[in-house]
């Protein structure tokens, strides 16, 4: 019984056993078939995600790339409005991103590149357009101002006129005033000035307010001559150099002795530091005559920094020194106390309101070293100058005021002289054809002092031609 | 004259020329919706603090109208990204904006009166109401038109899509136009259902310069105002002898003088 008992167990126990050798067989192959299948389903869906997620984006991109592509070029053409340039470069870079080769973008770039200084990069960008639309006369107009900036003239010039004939009336006026030289960038070697016009002027020989002499002729007529020619004997992208002479003459109606002669001689250099900045240095000669007598010589050395810190603006440091030398005459005599020099010092600011008009700000410092001590000084001046274009008209105005603290007490006088000077000056000028200028103005002096001797109003109204020959 | 009286002249038209410049340079910040950005021909801008001429940066506000003359256009950028750009003959009233910061997005409602409208949606809640319909867009490009004679209203979407319903909301029928397609609503009636349009290269409006700016605009030719007023001390050497002078008391002069008869 016992044994019949243990067979059966045992047979029951290799029966289970070979159940389970059969399940753990089965159940292998199951999670092998499994795990298989995983791993299929599993690089399939990896491979949908991957696939969806690759086309996910291009979808969206595609589905917005036009309002982005709108979005950015206004973006930067606005920002170019603005004249912030480094923002429209960036939004314009977008735009052709999305839109390579968009005609709109790649001109309006160039254009960011070229009003930001950047003349090499607006060139590159530019020429690609005039390239890809040989047609497209706004690419061409912008390419030309670029080569004029670069020193290319020729070059600019031919295109420039080829832009001049095109249908588009803005475009075609703006590349007319170019070529006649209204546009920077493009100089010419020899400039000659002639001016010439009268003035009547209300004090010519400075009399006091209060003067010690009632009933001396102080006003007059006179008439005026300037003539001014420039040599640049030196142009090449970064570096300028001229020579030049001007003459000026004055004669009187009556008051002869104040007629004034000068004959001055100026060398002058420029070299750019950089895109916005440039250093320019000028020595002038002054040899001067009054009444016929030789009355001062000055030799004058100045010192300008002007820095484009944006685009509409110019602001400029400015030094000089000049070496005086006064000569006695028959008629002016006690002059040659005030040999000595002068030195300056000074910052201006220059900005367009608008298209049409601009506003300029300075303040000098100077300081006068004379051989008699009572007239050395020292000047703080501030200056506002304003110019406005409409149609042919120029309308300019300056005021200044000027601070002299003299250093001494002249022999005589019962304090230490100081003066405040007053000047306003409006002008108006026309065009009269394409070498001349017709100018009106009316300049009024306030020499305010302590000594009551020095107290002097004056009053210059001009009626001038300018010929550029 | 004495420099009494001079000085307080002389530092007010400092003073004005410095505000001004200020002035110039600065925009009202609070509540504004958006900027001009272009301007073609002759625009006007009428809102609460009256009436002026649209041009490039004038800002704008909530209840301001957009009016265009013939041959005309203005082009605006809000501050939610979306540019509107007004045809000729036209006037848009923004009736509401509410912009978030945060979010940089807005609820907007505009309402073209009259004439012609682009626009590109950004992703914000944009509205458009004209006398006979309201449509409601986001992320989209479409032009809606109004012609006041017919009482029509005509839009056509050129990517993304539209609901446009008639501005009556009583009068069911709501249709949601596609990219690529048109619809009209006038009168009492529903929008008519989308058709195919041609909308390819047609619908960028009269933008004859394609937003480039003026050939004379910043740093263009007209920058020789800088030029000139640098020259302006050189002119002033015409204006007054060019010699140190003195007042004839203190330096002894003998002057030949002729005195009137």
């Amino acid at each position: 019984m016992l044994t019949y008992v243990c067979r059966k167990v045992m047979k029951l126990s290799r029966e289970a056993s070979q159940a389970c050798r059969m399940s753990c067989k089965y159940a292998g192959r199951f999670i092998l078939l499994y795990t298989y299948y995983m791993k299929i389903a599993s690089g399939i869906l990896k491979g949908m995600i991957a696939a969806l997620l690759a086309v996910m984006p291009a979808l969206a991109a595609d589905a917005n790339s036009e309002r982005d592509y709108e979005i950015a070029l206004t973006k930067g053409q606005y920002a170019i409005e603005l004249q912030d340039f480094a923002t429209a470069i960036s939004h314009l870079t977008k735009a052709l991103e999305i839109k390579p080769g968009d005609q709109p973008a790649r001109v309006s770039l160039g254009i960011a590149y070229s009003r930001s200084g950047d003349y090499g990069r607006a060139r590159e960008v530019l020429q690609q357009a005039v390239k890809d639309d040989p047609a497209d006369s706004r690419a061409q107009y912008e390419l030309a101002l670029v080569l004029g900036k670069l020193g290319q003239t020729e070059e600019s010039k031919r295109m420039m006129e080829a832009v001049a004939k095109s249908n588009d009336p803005e475009l075609s006026a703006a590349a007319k005033g170019y070529l006649e030289g209204a546009a920077p960038g493009e100089k010419k070697r020899l400039n000659v000035k002639l001016s010439g016009g009268i003035q009547y002027d209300s004090n010519v020989i400075l009399e006091p307010d209060a003067p010690t002499t009632p009933g001396v002729k102080n006003a007059d007529w006179r008439a005026v001559l300037m003539l001014k020619g420039d040599y640049a004997f030196l142009q090449t992208g970064r570096a300028d150099a001229e020579a030049g002479y001007a003459f000026y003459q004055s004669l009187h109606n009556d008051l002869s002795d104040y007629n004034v002669q000068q004959h001055t001689g100026k060398m002058a250099g420029r070299y750019a530091l950089t895109q916005t900045v440039s250093a320019e240095l000028e020595y002038d000669f002054h040899y001067t005559f009054v009444g016929g007598d030789h009355y001062s010589t000055a030799h004058w050395f100045g010192l300008r920094v002007p820095a484009k810190l944006m685009a509409e603006s110019l602001t400029e440091l400015h030094a000089s020194y000049e070496a005086k030398r006064f000569f006695d005459t028959p008629v002016f005599t006690g002059l040659t106390g005030k040999n000595g020099s002068n030195t300056s010092a000074g910052l201006s600011h220059t900005i367009m309101l608008g298209k049409k008009s601009g506003i300029s700000i300075d303040y000098t410092y100077d300081a006068d070293a004379a051989d008699a001590d009572y007239w050395s000084y020292a000047g703080n001046k501030g200056t506002v100058n304003a110019l406005a274009d409409w149609k042919a008209y120029k309308f300019f105005g300056m005021l200044s005021y000027y601070d002299r603290k003299y250093d001494a007490l002249a022999p005589g006088a019962p304090e230490k002289r100081h003066d405040g000077v007053q000047e306003y000056l409006i002008g108006i000028s026309r065009n009269a054809g394409k070498r001349a200028t017709v100018t009106l103005s009316d300049q009024y002096t306030i020499n305010d002092s302590n000594l009551a001797v020095y107290q002097y109003t004056r009053n210059v109204i001009s009626l001038m031609v300018e010929i550029r020959l | 004259m004495k420099i009494e009286r001079l000085v307080p002249v002389l530092c007010s038209l400092l003073t004005a020329a410095l505000v001004s410049m200020g002035a110039a340079g600065s925009a009202p910040a609070v509540d504004k919706a958006g900027d001009v950005v272009s301007v073609r021909g002759k625009a006007v801008i009428e809102g609460q603090s009256g009436r002026k001429d649209a041009r490039v940066a004038t800002a704008l506000l909530e209840s301001d109208s957009i009016v265009t003359r013939d041959k005309s256009r203005v082009k605006m950028l809000f501050r939610d990204d979306s540019i509107l750009t007004l045809g000729a003959n036209s006037r848009l009233v923004i009736k509401k904006y509410l912009y978030s910061p945060e979010s940089k997005r807005a609820e907007s409602i505009y309402e073209l009166a009259d004439g012609r409208l682009r626009s590109v949606v950004g992703s914000s809640g944009f509205k458009v109401t004209t006398p006979t319909a309201f449509a409601a867009a986001r992320g989209t490009i479409f032009t809606i038109a109004y012609n006041g004679e017919t009482g029509a209203t005509e839009i056509t979407v050129i990517e993304g899509s539209v609901e446009v319903r008639n501005i009556n909301a009583e009068i069911a029928g709501m249709q949601v136009v596609a990219a690529g397609q048109s619809t009209m609503v006038s009168g009492d009636r529903p929008p008519t259902p989308p058709a195919p349009v041609d909308t390819r290269g047609g619908e960028k409006g009269p933008d004859d310069r394609g937003g480039l700016p003026s050939p004379g605009g910043p740093g263009g030719p007209e920058r020789h105002i800088i030029n000139d007023l640098s020259d302006q001390v050189d002119r002033g050497l015409t204006l007054t002898p060019p010699i140190e002078q003195e007042p004839g008391t203190t330096t002894k002069v003998l002057i030949n003088v002729q005195f009137p008869q």
